[in-house]
């Protein structure tokens, strides 16, 4: 059973914008984990890509390829859960991977909106 | 921004509010000098006390509360018939205005004055003490006997009492002083308003245009008016006049000169036209521009009044003794006009206090519930359409109806017969009277009963609404709803049974011609469906005209539609246009369509004349919507002037969500801008009408009550336009709960277009609280990692609470290593589906294997 182009349409761009709300969020609070442990830092980033990477899952059933998006998504995710649980401790080294990983993800994400081929 | 900063801000709003309660007081005291039994004015400065009594106690102004609550104490016995305010006594009275206005000039410099406040609570308090029962009388003289010790003297200056009765009435020029009615306006907006100012002004030039062409085009016809009259005479003396060749050449040339200025009017009258539509074109832009920036203006966000709540909570729990509870506010974006915004503020303020005095308790007894030892309180707005929906959640004790309803007998509110007969439901409607209270004491907090009294008031000057939904033990919600202005809206307007009514277009979804191959019956009650989903299907003749649903008059009329029904007869309408475009009798009282028949008349035809499958596609937001009506008019109209069957119907969605309904009526009449108009007392209790408007030709359209029609059509199990299709089993009502929003509507999306119920959760948190509030759900879908509770902890509770134990829940989590599906089992959760690998077969069929 497909959605109709309308129902399609609305999900789309809800996923834009909460996608783009997503990457300002890790954005905004990637300078904090330069500090000494910052929690709410660390879990708010946490939510966003982990959002992130759950909508690019969710984006499947409508048929949109965004595969290029998910390794660097997924790489956030599993770095920032280990931020969250203490796996991993917060310092510039972290931050400067986590700054590389968002960079990607956000060239990618946006290269995915320009594209004219593209579904979003 | 720090707490000073907070605190700054809050000091200005505290004292544009104090200034317009002060400036109240000094106006119904000079009234009351006048008139001192007029309950009006009684009511007005009781409640203007009680404001600044609220107010000063959220800032931790103890003198001015103190002040105020003795003045609250004062008009509280006045208005209760207890105490006659004698004409001296309003100058203790204006002396207390006055303190009050001093203290708070000094609060907002950060002085502190040397003014005696116990000494005027003091002589305030005597009031209440003058000897004398029902018939007392308040007098500074009799004050003044008993003034006498000087150590009591208020300022200590040996001046008694006496000679402060004899002050004459203070005039307190800085109250009010229009702070109140200033607004912050972005420099930006300003400068949008001035670029639509200088296209005006260019509007002006272009009329001024018009005007010229419009006066040589009257020259134009003067002048032909003067060949005219030769060439007259010359046809009624043709014949008698012997020089006939000369006769003819002059009529020649003059016939000439005619066809010249003919040519010229043409001309003139055709530019002049052109122009003036094009014109025409751009002004009606520019005001519509200029209309919605200068409302745009009036805008502010919801946490302009959301600021000062947290401090507010503060200090009235530590007043009411209760911890500090988890205080959540959200929707603060959503933006009001400042005069809904404002009409809003003290009612939520009132609320809030009465969860915390009334609603959560007390942290033992709460320990004893099983409760946390903090309260929860939730303050949360949402929009629909063109209202917002503003509404306070507790977690405390819940409204008692049964003492509610021995309360309401007690005080008399109530008969006993009548509070008997209310149902649960009904009687917690009795905290909106006036002077009802259950607190077992009057204390600075409450039990004075005027609180909800005030909330229902300001609510209903705002043309807003206000309800109350409580479960004994589990907690209490009132929800505001407020439209979002108060000024214009755009508006739909419909025929029904002849007469126009109009729907505010903030609540129309979309219109269409509905077809009958849409139409389905489920339940006993006709859906159609709607992009993905199943919704309700509603003739609004039937709602607004049913007979014993519709006991006003301005709805019997449609009972008596063929009848010499003058709707002018309602006292402050003016004439209702009762007569029916083009030319056709009004409808026959229409029992439906399924009585009707809608054959398969011209239906292809139809069907060919209407895009796509059926829908218009337009919204009233979308400027091609009028044009639309206008082209679904004339296709209407054609079809009744052939005298075809009607096998499409004109529809309307309202609402949004899963509150959608389609509505049908006889016809989309315009779509068009009105001014909002409140009703006369005398319709103010007619059912799915909130306001009206006057049109341009004078004529008087009701406007329909959107959230009222929504409630009644849910409610209503209509017979069925379609028979067959039906499914006889009851839609399963399923509650997802994902902190994304994509994922929540993707997941509603899929399952709606199944004819499934979709309720939706943030997270965990709100989950269990409407899973408690509702427990008739069939499923929960949840994800895992989300703000507040999570997914694991969620389906925990679920599992954990004997009410909800066999609720069957499914996980949908991008977690998709094995330790998080063994903590989904662990959690007691049915399924745990991977978002990566999502497919909606999968989790279709999961829900059907589990719902089964």
């Amino acid at each position: 059973m497909l959605l109709s182009d309308e129902v399609r349409q609305r999900l789309l761009h809800k996923f834009r914008t909460e996608t783009s709300q997503n990457l300002a969020t890790l954005r905004l609070n990637l300078p904090f984990l330069n500090e000494p442990e910052d929690r709410d830092a660390i879990i708010t980033m946490f939510f966003a890509a982990h959002t992130i990477k759950g909508n690019l899952g969710m984006m499947q059933i409508l048929e949109v390829d965004l595969s290029a998006l998910n390794d660097r998504a997924t790489d956030l995710e599993t770095t920032l859960l280990g931020l969250r649980n203490r796996e991993l401790m917060p310092g510039p080294v972290v931050a400067r991977q986590l700054e590389e990983y968002l960079s990607q993800l956000e060239s990618q994400f946006s290269l995915s909106l320009s594209q004219e081929t593209s579904a979003l | 921004m720090n707490l000073e900063e907070t605190r700054r801000k809050l000091l200005n709003k505290f004292k544009e509010e104090t200034d317009t309660q002060l400036l109240s007081l000094q106006h119904r005291l000079v009234d009351l000098e006048l008139d001192a039994s007029n309950t009006d004015y009684l009511r007005e400065v009781f409640r203007a006390a009680h404001t600044i009594k609220g107010s000063a106690r959220m800032m931790n102004f103890g003198e001015i509360s103190s002040i105020a609550h003795e003045m609250e104490n004062i008009f509280a016995e006045m208005r209760d018939g207890r105490l006659r305010l004698q004409p001296e006594t309003n100058d203790l009275l204006f002396e207390a205005v006055d303190t009050i206005n001093t203290l708070v000039e000094a609060a907002l410099r950060g002085d502190k004055t040397d003014l005696n406040v116990p000494g005027l609570n003091k002589r305030l308090a005597q009031i209440l003490d003058t000897p004398g029962d029902s018939t007392a009388t308040a007098t500074s003289s009799g004050l003044a006997s008993k003034e006498t010790k000087p150590d009591e003297d208020a300022n200590g200056t040996g001046a008694g009492q006496e000679a402060a009765s004899l002050l004459p009435p203070i005039v307190l020029s800085k109250v009010g002083a229009l702070s109140d009615n200033v607004i912050r306006v972005d420099v930006g907006k300003l400068d949008e308003l001035m670029n639509i100012a200088g296209e005006l002004v260019l509007g002006k030039m272009e009329a001024e245009a018009t005007l010229n062409n419009l006066r040589a085009l009257q020259d134009l016809l003067r002048q032909r008016q003067r060949l005219n009259g030769p060439v007259r005479n010359l046809i009624a003396n043709s014949g008698r006049d012997p020089s006939e060749v000369t006769t003819w050449q002059e009529m020649r040339e003059a016939l000439i000169r005619l066809t010249q200025v003919d040519q010229q009017i043409e001309m003139l009258v055709k530019n002049t036209l052109r122009d003036h539509e094009e014109n025409t074109s751009q002004l009606v832009n520019r005001v519509d521009e200029l209309d919605n920036n200068v409302k745009s203006v009036r805008m502010l966000p919801i946490e302009t009044i959301y600021q000062e709540f947290p401090l507010a909570v503060r200090s009235m729990a530590k007043e009411a003794r209760r911890d500090l509870p988890d205080f959540r506010q959200q929707g603060g974006e959503i933006e009001l006009d400042k005069k809904v915004l404002e009409g809003i503020r003290d009612p939520l303020v009132q609320i809030i206090k009465n969860s915390l005095v009334h609603g959560i308790e007390l942290p033992q007894e709460r320990l004893e519930a099983n409760k946390p030892k903090a309260g929860r309180l939730i303050v949360s707005a949402t929009q629909d359409g063109g209202f917002v929906t503003i509404s306070v959640s507790d977690d405390g004790k819940g409204i008692n109806p049964a003492q509610l309803r021995q309360k309401a007998i007690e005080k008399k509110i109530y008969s006993e017969a009548r509070a008997l007969a209310m149902s649960d439901e009904d009687i917690v409607n009795v905290i909106f009277e006036s002077g009802f209270s259950t607190a077992p004491i009057i204390d600075d907090l409450a039990g004075r009963g005027v609180g909800m009294e005030i909330v229902k008031t300001n609510l209903e000057r705002l043309g807003g609404q206000v309800s109350v939904n409580s479960q004994l033990g589990q907690g209490t919600t009132v929800t505001l709803r407020v439209p979002i202005t108060m000024a214009t809206s755009r508006a739909l307007l419909v025929r029904v049974s002849g007469i126009i009514y109009a729907i505010l277009a903030p609540a129309i979804e979309s219109m269409f011609y509905l077809e009958m191959e849409r139409v389905w019956s489920r339940e006993g009650r006709d859906v159609t469906s709607y992009g993905n989903s199943l919704i309700p299907l509603v003739r609004l003749e039937d709602l607004i005209g049913r007979p014993g649903r519709a006991d006003h008059p301005i709805f019997r009329h449609q009972e008596l539609a063929h009848e010499a029904y003058n709707p002018a007869q309602l006292s402050g309408i003016t004439a209702q246009n009762l007569t029916f475009e083009n030319g056709h009798n009004p409808p026959a009282k229409r029992t439906g369509p399924s009585q009707g028949g809608y054959h398969n008349g011209n239906g292809q035809a139809n069907r060919e004349a209407v895009t796509g499958d059926g829908f218009v596609g337009l919204t009233l937001a979308d400027p091609r919507a009028t044009a639309r009506i206008r082209e679904l008019q004339e296709q209407n109209r054609d079809r009744q002037g052939r005298q075809t069957t009607l096998e499409r119907l004109p529809a309307v969605v309202i609402g949004s969500g899963d509150r959608r309904i389609c509505l049908l009526v006889d016809e989309l009449v315009d779509e068009t801008e009105i001014v909002v108009k409140s009703l006369s007392p005398l319709l103010t209790r007619a059912p799915h009408v909130n306001s009206a408007t006057i049109m341009g030709d004078g004529q008087v359209v009701m406007i329909l009550d959107v959230p009222s029609l929504i409630v009644t059509a849910r409610q209503s199990a209509a017979p069925g336009l379609r028979k067959g299709r039906e499914k006889t089993a009851a839609p399963k009502r399923i509650l997802v709960v994902d902190d994304s929003i994509t994922t929540r509507e993707l997941e509603r999306s899929i399952l709606e277009a199944q004819g499934y119920i979709v309720e939706l959760a943030d997270d965990g948190t709100v989950a269990l609280e409407m899973l408690s509030r509702d427990s008739r759900y069939d499923l929960v879908i949840s994800d895992v990692e989300m703000p507040n509770m999570n997914g694991f902890e969620l389906t925990t509770a679920i599992k954990a609470s004997p009410a909800l134990r066999g609720l069957p829940v499914i996980i949908v989590s991008s977690l998709n290593n094995d330790d998080h599906k063994r903590r989904g089992i662990e959690a007691g959760a049915e399924a745990y589906i991977t978002k990566g690998d999502f497919e909606q077969a999968n989790l279709l069929n999961t829900i059907e294997y589990l719902t089964s």
